[in-house]
């Protein structure tokens, strides 16, 4: 059976690139350039491949992505999403992405310079991208912070850029609602795989904001939903760790009993009574101990700290009465393995 | 026979089988090496999951087992098993990279969430002209509690190496 693909593209130039590939590979392909006419298509006639780049719907990528697989007529496709640098894309078993390429752009910016022809003029600046998020910050004073505690600390309506291993994010917190205008992550949760970031931030002024043009693709969220799934996307226990203070540091509750039940992941994840009546009292070790390193209950743990329900008293190790260290060995035995040593 | 044992950690590269090179007696035994001794009832498990093992022996009835472990999170659920009859963890980080010196805090903290050992931080690789000055370092060490030793070794040379354990063991002996 003839093997065909659906390319939801505007750019003439990309789809005439594409399709040259995927014919060469022996693919059939159909292309249209309104999700509208994506959904139409798919509805009606079979495909293995979908690809999805800009196009003249308002929907983002990855939504129309989901509503494509989701109408798939029979045969179910594997999804490319060809992403530009502010799209939010997330990778599932059925979606994979590739950044957008620009070889065509480069190449026609070339030929501008030795050709005086018109149309390659006109392909030059429809090709071109145009990025609000570039000059979002006026003043870009980064400084080094660790992400976690840049995130803890985000209130009020405050701008950001933050760059780590060269991907950047930029978005802006206004009120209680996390904007990203762009970002170079596959998603901008899996920020909080960043350890430390070079980050700059700025006051937003409610001015501006009303005068931003923000199109319906936006991504947006609110801050609570943006912790908990940024904290949700860590997937190694040292990660959750490393946003929280030292194992030794006692847990006091800061937030309201109301407020954490009204948080589904504590309220689901804890007893609350038990956490009450153990407040001030319990360490972070002591709870990885009673639930035998659990990482959900270490997440809940480091979602409550992110968002100031709980807060750690500092280690007080030259305070503790109980031994420096955890391990059991005769001085003598101590003394011969060192003596050992010294004599190598 | 009493075994104990002193756990080198750090990223990829830090330099971690030659630093137990230098104190071993044997030639360190990397992955899937067949092992014939019998107190190694244990090793045998973690050397087929890519860690370096070391031994020095100290007298007839007593030996330190020297384990490099990998970094990577992959391996983590040995860290447990290793933490048993630990006597110091020995953290490596290159000083010519940025993330293997972001890591450390990491080790640190999965360590000591499972036993408070006697630690010692050693960079290695400080002699090239690529590593990060002291204020870069000292700005991501910053969460490292501050009598934690760090020291500024070649793993190639046994004298570092021997002083980097010995600073380790010596907390034990203050503490008690």
């Amino acid at each position: 059976m003839e093997k065909k693909a659906l390319f939801v593209l505007e750019d003439e130039m990309l789809a005439t690139i594409f399709k040259v590939l995927f014919e060469k590979v022996g693919y059939k392909t159909y292309i249209v350039n309104s999700p509208k006419d994506a959904v139409e298509e798919i509805t009606k006639s079979t495909y293995a491949i979908v690809l999805i780049g800009k196009n003249r719907g308002s929907i983002v990528k990855s939504k129309l992505a989901d509503i494509l697989y989701d109408k798939a007529f029979g045969f179910k496709p594997h999804i490319i999403i060809v992403k530009e640098p502010g799209d939010i894309v997330y990778s599932t078993d059925h979606i994979t992405f590739i950044r957008k390429p620009s070889f065509h752009q480069d190449l026609l910016k070339s030929l501008s310079i030795i050709d005086e022809n018109s149309k390659i003029k006109e392909m030059l600046n429809s090709s071109r991208d145009v990025n609000v998020a570039d000059n979002f910050l006026k003043n870009k004073n980064y400084e080094v912070k660790q992400v976690s505690q840049f995130l803890k600390w985000l209130k009020g309506n405050k701008k950001f850029e933050l760059i780590c291993s060269e991907k950047k994010i930029v978005g802006f917190l206004m009120s209680n609602e996390i904007y990203i205008l762009h970002s170079d992550f596959d998603n901008p949760y899996s920020v909080l795989s960043c350890k430390k970031a070079e980050i700059a931030t700025e006051e937003f002024e409610i001015a501006e904001f009303l005068s931003l043009k923000l199109g319906e693709e936006t991504f947006k969220t609110t801050y609570r939903k943006f912790i908990l799934k940024s904290i949700e996307s860590l997937k190694q226990e040292k990660d959750i760790l490393h946003i929280l203070p030292h194992t030794d540091s006692i847990i006091s509750i800061k937030a309201p009993r109301y407020v954490l039940q009204q948080c589904k992941i504590v309220d689901m994840n804890f007893n609350i009574d038990w956490l009450e009546s153990h407040n001030k009292k319990t360490t972070l070790k002591d709870i990885m101990h009673k639930y035998d390193g659990d990482i959900i209950k270490l997440k809940t743990i480091a979602a409550m700290y992110l968002l100031n329900m709980i807060e750690f008293s500092k280690i007080t190790s030259h305070n503790n009465q109980q031994p420096k260290f955890d391990v059991t060995i005769k001085k003598s035995l101590l003394e011969k393995i060192m003596d050992k040593i010294r004599g190598l | 026979m009493s075994i104990f044992k002193i756990i080198v950690t750090g990223s990829f590269n830090a330099g971690k089988t030659e630093f137990i090179k230098q104190i071993s007696e044997i030639e360190p035994i990397t992955t899937d090496k067949p092992i014939t001794e019998k107190e190694l009832k244990e090793v045998k498990t973690l050397t087929t999951v890519a860690m370096d093992f070391g031994r020095l022996t100290i007298d007839e009835d007593l030996v330190l087992h020297l384990y490099a472990t990998p970094g990577q999170e992959r391996f983590n659920f040995i860290y447990p098993i290793l933490v048993k009859n630990a006597l110091a963890l020995i953290i490596l980080a290159d000083a010519t990279d940025k993330n293997s010196i972001n890591e450390i805090d990491s080790y640190y903290k999965a360590f000591y969430g499972l036993k408070r050992l006697p630690t010692v931080i050693a960079l290695t690789k400080t002699d090239l002209p690529t590593r990060l000055t002291d204020n870069e370092i000292n700005s991501i060490l910053h969460d490292i509690p501050s009598n934690i030793p760090i020291l500024k070794i070649n793993a190639r040379k046994k004298e570092d190496v021997k002083k980097t354990v010995l600073f380790a063991l010596e907390q034990l002996t203050e503490a008690s």
